[in-house]
C-alpha cells in the first residue's frame, strides 16, 4: 500500500493554473524529493497535501484513505516549515508538545515524548529555551522535534536548509538523512538545491511549471533525463547545451558540431537541427590537435576537490564549461582542444525531449 | 604629528556655527514649560490652604505644604461615587471595544472573505465622525430605551467608539504575526480560536497594551458623554464631578487641584503599568526581532 497518492491533483489559483494534473505513487518509508525552479509548484503541492491548500480537482490519499477533504489535523501529516514556524512566546518544549497539548494529552504524557523526541534530535538541554535564545540549527531541529512528536504517516518539508548557512546546511543534510533512516518515515520534501535533492531522494520528482518533468531515483534522473529542462536543472555546473545540426548521408544521419560529423545516429533523422547535451566531466582537452573543437579558456573556477574551466567558442554563444583533470593546469586565454566522451551525450530534439542518450 | 585630540579640536573649531539646534531647544523647552504650567498651577494650587489662594497666590510655591485639599476630596462619598461610576463605564468599555476589535482584527488580517476589505475601510471611516453628529440622535435613541441616567448609554457609545480605532490597530498587528505560525498551529489541530488565543495573541501584547492605555484614557477622562447622558449626582463620573465641584458663589481651587490630580491618578497608573509594553508597541515592527 502506497503511503501517499497523488491522483490527477490539479489546482487553481483565479483563472491561472499552477499545477496541470499531478500523479504520483509514494511508498511507505520513501524519501521523496519535489525540485525544480522558483514557482515551478513544488511548495502548492505540499501545501495541497498538507491540506493547507485545496485541491480545484483530483484525489489525495494518505494510508489508503482519501484525504482529499480531510482538514489537515486529521490527515496524519506533519511539516517543517521554511521559516521554522515557532512560536516565538513558547519554550522548546512547548514548542514541540503544542500539538499534544491541543490534543489534551496529559501533562506527563505531554512531557515524556516531548524528551524523547528532544533526544532523538539531541537538543533535550534547550527544553527550556525560546526560539529567540537558539541558532538557526537549533531552531530547525525543535521544529522537527515538533513535527515528529506527532508519529505522523507523512513529513512534508518546505525548503527547510535554505535559511541556514552552508557549512549548517550541509550538516543538517546528513541529519535529516540520519533521521529518516532511523524513523523509516515517510517523507516528501520540497527543495529548489538539486544538490540536497540528489544526497537525500530515494526518488527525486523534477517539477516544471506545474507538471511533473521526471520521477525517478537520483542517479537515473542525472544519467537519463527525460528532457533538456531535467538535464539542465540537475547537475552542477549544469549541463552543456551546444547546436548541431543533422547531415541525411545513405541510410543514416550524422550529428554536425561546426562542421565536423561528430556521430551517426542510428536511423534517417527527420530534423534540422538538434542540441548536444554534454556534462562538463565528459568534455576533456585532448592531448593532440586531433579533437572536436577548440575552445579559449575564459575563466577558471577552483573548488578545491575539483575545477572548471569556461571556454569561449567559436559556434555556442554560451561558455562550454568543462571538469579539469586532477593535474591539469590551464589558465585564461589559453586555446585548446576539447574532446567529446562519445559514450555520454545526449541528444535533445527542438522542443526538449530526449531522442537518444550515450554511444549513438 | 598632532593627536587626535587636537585634530578633533581643529575641525571642532572649524566648523561653522550652526544655530539650529540651540534655537529648536530653546522652542522646545519653552512649548514643554507652557505644556506642563497648567499642571503645576494645579500642583501648586492643591496644596495651598484656602486662605492662601483667597490672597491671590495660585501661581506661587505654598508657604507650607497643607494636604487639607487631598483629605477633603477623599472623604467626600461624593467622589468615591464618581469614582466607582468612572470605573464602571471604563473598565467593561475598554474590555468590549478591545475585545471586539482584536475579534474583528483577527478576522480582517487573517481570515479575509470576498468584500472584507470593503467592511474594514467602512468600519475605520467611523473614526472620523465627530461624536458631536451623532450625539442628538443618541441622546434620543437612548432616552426612548430608559437608559439616560444609566451609565449604560456611556458604556455603549465608548466600545462602540472605540471599535474603529481597535479593530485597525490589531488588524495591522496580526498582519505582522506570519502566516507560517498560523499555519502550523492548523496541521497541529488549533481551531481559529485556539490560534487566536495561544499563538496570535499573546504576540499581540504590545497591541494589546497600546489599546488598553489609549483606550482607559481616553473613556476615563471623557466629559462629554457623561454630560449628555447623566443628570443625577450618583451617576457622574469623576470628570464631570470635577467641574460640579465647586461651591455656588466660588471656586474651591484647592479642592479642585487635588480632584484632578486624583481623578487623573489612575490613568497614569494604568499608563505605568503597561510602559514598558507601550513603548515596544510604539516601535514594533521597526526592526527584524
Amino acid at each position: 500500500m502506497s503511503s501517499l497518492k497523488l491522483q490527477d491533483v490539479r489546482k487553481n489559483f483565479g483563472t491561472q493554473t499552477v499545477i496541470h494534473g499531478i500523479d504520483l505513487d509514494v511508498e511507505e518509508g520513501e524519501f521523496i524529493v519535489f525540485v525544480g525552479p522558483s514557482g515551478c509548484g513544488k511548495s502548492t503541492m505540499l501545501r495541497i497535501i498538507s491540506g493547507l491548500d485545496q485541491v480545484t480537482s483530483g484525489r489525495i490519499f494518505i494510508a489508503g484513505n482519501d484525504v482529499t477533504f480531510t482538514h489537515p489535523s486529521k490527515r496524519q501529516v506533519a511539516m517543517v516549515f521554511q521559516s521554522y514556524a515557532l512560536f516565538p512566546h513558547m519554550t522548546v518544549a512547548q514548542n514541540i508538545g503544542f500539538g499534544l497539548r491541543l490534543a489534551k494529552l496529559p501533562k506527563a504524557e505531554i512531557a515524556k515524548r516531548v524528551f524523547a523526541a528532544a533526544e532523538v534530535l539531541q537538543i533535550e538541554d534547550l527544553l527550556g529555551r525560546y526560539p529567540r535564545q537558539l541558532s538557526g540549527g537549533q531552531r530547525q531541529r525543535v521544529a522537527i522535534g515538533r513535527a515528529i512528536i506527532r508519529n505522523p504517516r507523512v513529513f512534508l518539508f518546505d525548503e527547510p536548509l535554505s535559511n541556514l548557512d552552508a557549512a549548517l546546511r550541509v550538516q543538517m543534510r546528513l541529519e535529516i538523512a540520519r533521521l529518516h533512516n532511523r524513523l523509516g518515515a515517510t517523507i516528501v520534501y520540497v527543495t529548489h538545491d538539486q544538490t540536497e535533492a540528489m544526497t537525500l531522494a530515494d526518488r527525486i520528482v523534477v517539477i516544471k511549471e506545474g507538471e511533473i518533468a521526471q520521477v525517478g531515483n537520483p542517479l537515473e534522473v542525472y544519467e537519463s533525463p527525460a528532457n533538456k529542462f531535467v538535464a539542465g536543472f540537475i547537475g552542477a555546473p549544469s549541463m552543456n547545451f551546444l547546436k548541431a545540426s543533422i547531415r541525411a548521408e545513405g541510410g543514416r544521419s550524422s550529428i554536425q558540431l561546426y562542421g565536423a560529423a561528430l556521430a551517426y545516429l542510428p536511423d534517417r533523422f527527420a530534423r534540422e537541427y538538434i542540441e548536444l547535451g554534454i556534462r562538463p566531466e565528459h568534455l576533456s582537452f585532448s592531448e593532440s590537435s586531433d579533437c572536436d573543437f577548440w575552445g579559449v579558456v575564459e575563466l577558471v573556477e577552483e573548488l578545491g576537490s575539483e575545477s572548471f574551466a569556461y571556454l569561449q567558442t567559436e559556434f555556442n554563444p554560451e561558455p562550454v564549461t568543462i571538469r579539469l583533470e586532477p593535474n591539469k593546469k590551464v589558465k585564461a586565454g589559453d586555446k585548446l582542444p576539447v574532446s567529446i566522451d562519445r559514450n555520454a551525450m545526449h541528444v535533445f530534439s527542438e522542443s526538449g525531449s530526449t531522442v537518444a542518450i550515450g554511444r549513438i | 604629528m598632532k593627536s587626535i585630540a587636537e585634530s578633533a579640536d581643529i575641525s571642532a573649531s572649524a566648523r561653522p556655527f550652526n544655530p539650529w539646534p540651540g534655537t529648536i531647544f530653546a522652542c522646545l523647552s519653552v512649548l514643554a514649560l507652557l505644556f506642563l504650567a497648567p499642571t503645576f498651577g494645579v500642583l501648586m494650587s492643591s496644596i495651598k490652604s484656602k486662605r492662601e489662594i483667597a490672597f491671590g497666590q495660585l501661581w506661587t510655591m505654598p508657604s507650607e505644604l497643607f494636604l487639607g485639599n487631598f483629605a477633603d476630596v477623599l472623604s467626600n462619598p461624593a467622589v468615591h461615587q464618581y469614582l466607582l461610576n468612572t470605573f464602571l463605564v471604563t473598565a467593561p468599555a475598554t474590555a468590549a471595544s478591545i475585545t471586539l476589535g482584536v475579534l474583528g482584527g483577527y478576522v480582517f488580517a487573517k481570515l479575509p472573505f470576498k468584500g472584507s476589505d470593503l467592511l474594514f475601510l467602512a468600519l475605520v471611516s467611523g473614526m472620523f465622525f465627530p461624536p458631536q453628529v451623532i450625539l442628538i440622535p443618541l441622546f434620543r435613541l437612548f432616552n426612548s430605551m430608559g437608559l439616560i441616567d444609566t451609565l449604560w448609554p456611556m458604556i455603549i457609545v465608548h466600545t462602540a467608539m472605540g471599535i474603529p480605532i481597535c479593530t485597525l490597530l490589531m488588524r495591522n498587528f496580526f498582519a505582522t504575526v506570519p502566516n507560517p505560525l498560523r499555519e502550523c498551529a492548523i496541521i497541529e489541530g488549533a481551531n481559529e480560536w485556539q490560534i487566536l488565543v495561544l499563538v496570535a495573541l499573546p504576540l499581540s501584547l504590545p497591541a494589546l497594551a497600546v489599546l488598553a492605555t489609549l483606550q482607559f484614557t481616553w473613556i476615563w477622562n471623557d466629559f462629554l458623554w457623561p454630560l449628555i447622558f447623566t443628570q443625577s449626582d450618583d451617576k457622574r463620573t469623576i470628570m464631570l464631578g470635577l467641574v460640579f465641584m465647586r461651591g455656588q458663589y466660588s471656586v474651591a481651587w484647592g479642592i479642585q487641584g487635588a480632584m484632578s490630580l486624583i481623578a487623573s491618578l489612575p490613568t497614569l497608573l494604568v499608563f505605568l503599568f503597561f510602559q514598558r509594553y507601550f513603548i515596544k508597541g510604539m516601535t514594533m515592527g521597526a526592526v527584524k526581532g
